[in-house]
């Protein structure tokens, strides 16, 4: 085998274990929006508001939040999973999907989500909100 | 001639795979090189109302750990700083907190918890601005940032950090 073919294959092997290996500076935790991905239709009956929550992330019962043209607004939020918080208590979080609906009449314009979540890891993001146009 | 340059490529295979698993081996949150240019700084109160800079503390490690009292994973380090300042604070290394989050309950925590080292606080937006301004990725909590006497950051961190992963990176690595 030539030398240059060496160099070729111990590259090869070199390079993805560097790059494995965290030599980059990627971060080991997603982005807010990837991490907790939100979204928000309206039908007849409605407002909905999903949640996409990656895998090892949740998100606080606690901190769920809905206002319209700046009213506070009640939610139909479904059960959470019982969660023991050193700091907040007894709680509930919720994981990988979750889905609220905010009833009939409550019209408006603009949409205002809060919410707060966390990475198992040990990671927490600082309180979100996101604004959506309502039809 | 060939046996000398295979002889090098190996040794930097084994060096570069070697380095590398260790990195991989330690599970690693911590970022890569720090953002081009000098360092942020700041003045910011303490929970007295005194300035508090990173440079007030020539000759030591400086630990500057953004928290907040919502963070658990920030809350679980909080005995493990206390005890590295406790440990280390006279000579050595200095633990800077710099919380975002509400000044009465930052206060009242840092009561509570009999915190040892200065606790500075930012309420606004501005206390993400430095966090990213000191390499931050993702804003969320907690991160920490070593900084050698020399001004070479040592580590940069996001997420929970043990006291034993600090000690490790602290100049004369500490144990």
């Amino acid at each position: 085998m030539g030398s240059r073919h060496l160099l070729s294959l111990m590259l090869c092997a070199v390079l993805p274990l560097a790059s494995a290996a965290g030599l980059s500076q990627t971060s080991a935790f997603l982005p807010a929006d990837q991490a907790f991905a939100s979204d928000v239709w309206s039908e007849a009956d409605g407002h909905t508001v999903a949640w996409t929550i990656a895998p090892g992330y949740y998100l606080y019962g606690h901190a769920l939040a809905f206002e319209i043209d700046g009213q506070a607004v009640a939610a139909d939020v479904p059960p959470g999973t019982p969660y023991h918080d050193a700091h907040f208590g007894e709680v509930s979080i919720y994981r990988d999907q979750l889905f609220v609906t905010l009833p009939t009449g409550s019209d408006g314009t603009e949409l205002v989500i809060h919410y707060q979540g966390c990475a198992d890891a040990g990671l927490c993001y600082p309180p979100q909100q996101r604004r959506y146009p309502l039809p | 001639m060939k046996t000398w340059i295979t002889l090098g490529l190996v040794a930097l295979l084994a060096a570069t795979a070697g380095y590398g698993l260790q990195r991989y081996l330690q599970q690693d949150q911590t970022l890569g090189d720090a953002p081009a240019g000098p360092l942020p700084t700041f003045s910011i109160a303490d929970l007295g109302g005194e300035p508090v800079t990173p440079s007030d503390f020539p000759g030591k490690t400086v630990l500057i750990n953004f928290w907040a009292t919502w963070c658990p994973p920030c809350r679980d380090e909080i005995p493990e700083l206390i005890e590295l300042q406790e440990a280390y604070g006279d000579s050595e290394l200095q633990v800077l907190g710099i919380a975002l989050d509400d000044r009465a309950r930052v206060a009242e925590y840092a009561a509570r918890m009999g915190m040892n080292y200065p606790v500075l606080v930012v309420e606004g937006a501005e206390g993400f601005d430095l966090m990213d301004a000191y390499g931050a990725q993702v804003g969320g909590l907690p991160f920490n940032v070593l900084i050698h006497p020399d001004g070479s950051v040592a580590m940069r961190h996001e997420g929970a950090v043990t006291g034993d992963e600090i000690r490790a990176r602290l100049p004369g690595g500490a144990s």
